[in-house]
């Protein structure tokens, strides 16, 4: 099956923090309106792979291809402009500031009228119905689950065209993993590209188009979830080799 | 001691102290989005005092006219230091802890550098407009307007502090980057300007209190540290970041001054104060309305 034209396409990359390159020589692509999974295990080097791509750290070498313009070396706040989002790890809220406040700093990189960012914030509530209701809490009294999806909501307001996630099940419950995908679901169905990074392997698979296998800061396997549940790849990617009989 | 002498110390108490919050607030705003102390703090509200002088006494310059021309000359110095002394540590995390030394230089700077320009003679500076240094009495009360006009402009300055960083997006921004400065990235928050800014702001408004406090302390170039001391600890009395906390605190420690002025030699005085500082911190670590930065887990 081909895939859609891409609209994120990383080539080559190197990165990572000071003289020592964590991830080395990849290359993945998120096509228009697709969900993809860089999948691997702890320290494989996934979170680096988006924070070189998002701009918080420089890449080292390679491309980043967004729209067609190669946006590599790109400072973070400038990306956000370009149409590129980035729930990092850890549910990055602003603790202090309000439910509220935080969705509208979501807006801080356009210029929105007064009703139109009132629509924006209606548009959050109807897809998360409990931010409503705390709108008016502080962001750090929400339960762990609830942060999450703050943090989701605060990059979809913005309407990026590509979300990049950062193990978004992280310290969740399984009910409420679940409910981070079905919101997944929903917004991908709303036409935005995303980049899944992830450790819970199977529920990640079911979700995703097309899949990327990294191990040690080098891809190790791509294909679609149905080929690479077929093959040895995943269980290589987590538990290093594997040899079944 | 009479109850007029009593409440005349109260009232230059309470004047003095809200000049000391005045510095510590200039502390607050630059701190909030670099966690960075300014150390030259104390040395924007002596050049404020200064160029006010030199301004609006020397150049004989309409008092709005010099006023705005010393906010703005001080404030560019605030920008000048928050590139030279403060962004080069806060790009390098690692380096983070650079800026102690650095401000510092920078404040031997400008301390030095004034020196040789105003020399150390006290200087005077004139009321604001439409108040006077002449003392009036409202039954045992005695005061003068340019002291009621200094702390009607504190509260109303913390006010507005207060409601840009609430309820304006720029304001938000800051408490974003002070909280997370990758996280307001991530949301196309640039914290280099916000830190420019905060410097800026900081400077112009230590200068503004420099000029609204040498009619009351005379402008002279040994005013920074003084002020810069009684900055911190009015910060650490109120709480740390806490705009109402410092000023509240500030108006303690010139009470406390004031009142013991008549008992206690200057450096007795300083015992009191630090004294009471320590005890209020051995109780409440985090200042009288500071909060104790919470834990992610």
């Amino acid at each position: 099956m081909s895939r859609p034209e891409p609209i994120l396409d990383i080539r080559d990359l190197t990165a990572g923090y000071n003289a020592i390159p964590v991830v080395q020589g990849i290359s993945l692509a998120v096509g228009r309106g697709e969900a993809v999974a860089l999948l691997g295990a702890n320290g494989a080097g996934k979170s680096t792979v988006l924070r070189a791509v998002s701009g918080l750290i420089r890449p080292k070498g390679g491309e980043v291809l967004l729209n067609g313009e190669n946006v590599a070396g790109t400072g973070a706040e400038a990306l956000v402009r370009k149409g590129l989002s980035h729930v990092a790890e850890g549910r990055r809220i602003f603790r202090k500031l309000s439910v509220e406040d935080n969705l509208d700093l979501g807006l801080a990189s356009v210029s929105l009228s007064r009703a139109e960012v009132q629509r924006r914030l209606e548009e959050q509530y109807s897809l998360f119905p409990i931010l409503k209701q705390k709108a008016s809490d502080a962001a750090g009294s929400l339960s762990g689950g609830q942060q999450q999806m703050l943090a989701i909501s605060q990059a979809l307001i913005r309407k990026p065209d590509v979300v990049m996630l950062d193990e978004p099940s992280t310290g969740l419950a399984p009910i409420l993993i679940e409910e981070v995908f079905t919101k997944l679901d929903q917004i991908r169905e709303q036409g935005v590209s995303i980049l899944l990074v992830e450790q819970v392997v199977e529920r990640s698979l079911e979700f995703v188009d097309y899949a990327y296998l990294i191990q040690g800061g080098r891809l190790i396997a791509q294909g679609s979830p149905a080929e690479l549940q077929k093959s040895n790849a995943v269980k290589q990617a987590y538990m290093g080799e594997v040899s079944i009989r | 001691m009479l109850l007029e002498d009593f409440l005349a110390l109260m009232v230059n108490g309470v004047t003095l102290g809200a000049v000391y919050a005045m510095a510590g607030i200039g502390l607050n705003i630059a701190y909030k989005p670099t966690n960075v102390f300014n150390l030259a703090q104390g040395e924007f509200v002596m050049l404020g005092a200064m160029l006010g002088w030199l301004f609006l006494t020397d150049m004989s310059m309409a008092w709005i006219v010099g006023t705005i021309g010393v906010v703005l000359a001080v404030g560019a110095l605030g920008v000048l230091e928050e590139r030279v002394a403060v962004a080069p540590h806060l790009k390098v995390q690692s380096h983070h802890h650079g800026w102690l030394i650095s401000t510092l230089a920078f404040s031997i700077i400008i301390i030095n550098i004034a020196d040789q320009v105003f020399r150390a003679d006290p200087r005077f500076v004139p009321s604001l407009p439409g108040t006077s240094l002449d003392t009036m009495f409202v039954g045992p009360v005695a005061f003068n307007t340019h002291q009621v006009a200094v702390l009607v402009i504190v509260v109303a300055s913390v006010f507005a502090i207060e409601y840009v960083y609430r309820r304006t997006r720029i304001g938000k921004a800051i408490s974003a980057v002070s909280e997370d400065r990758d996280g307001a990235r991530l949301n196309g928050i640039n914290p280099l300007h916000l830190t420019m800014i905060s410097f800026a702001a900081g400077a112009a408004y230590c200068a503004f209190a420099g000029i609204i406090a040498a009619p009351l302390m005379l402008a002279s170039t040994s005013l920074g540290l003084a002020l810069l001391v009684k900055g911190f600890m009015a910060i650490a009395l109120g709480g740390v970041g806490s705009n109402w906390g410092t000023l509240l605190a500030g108006i303690i420690i010139g009470c406390v001054e004031s009142l013991s002025s008549i008992t206690l030699s200057t450096g007795y005085r300083q015992l009191l104060l630090l004294g009471i500082l320590l005890v209020v911190l051995l109780i409440r670590p985090n200042g009288l309305f500071g909060k104790a930065a919470g834990r992610s887990v």
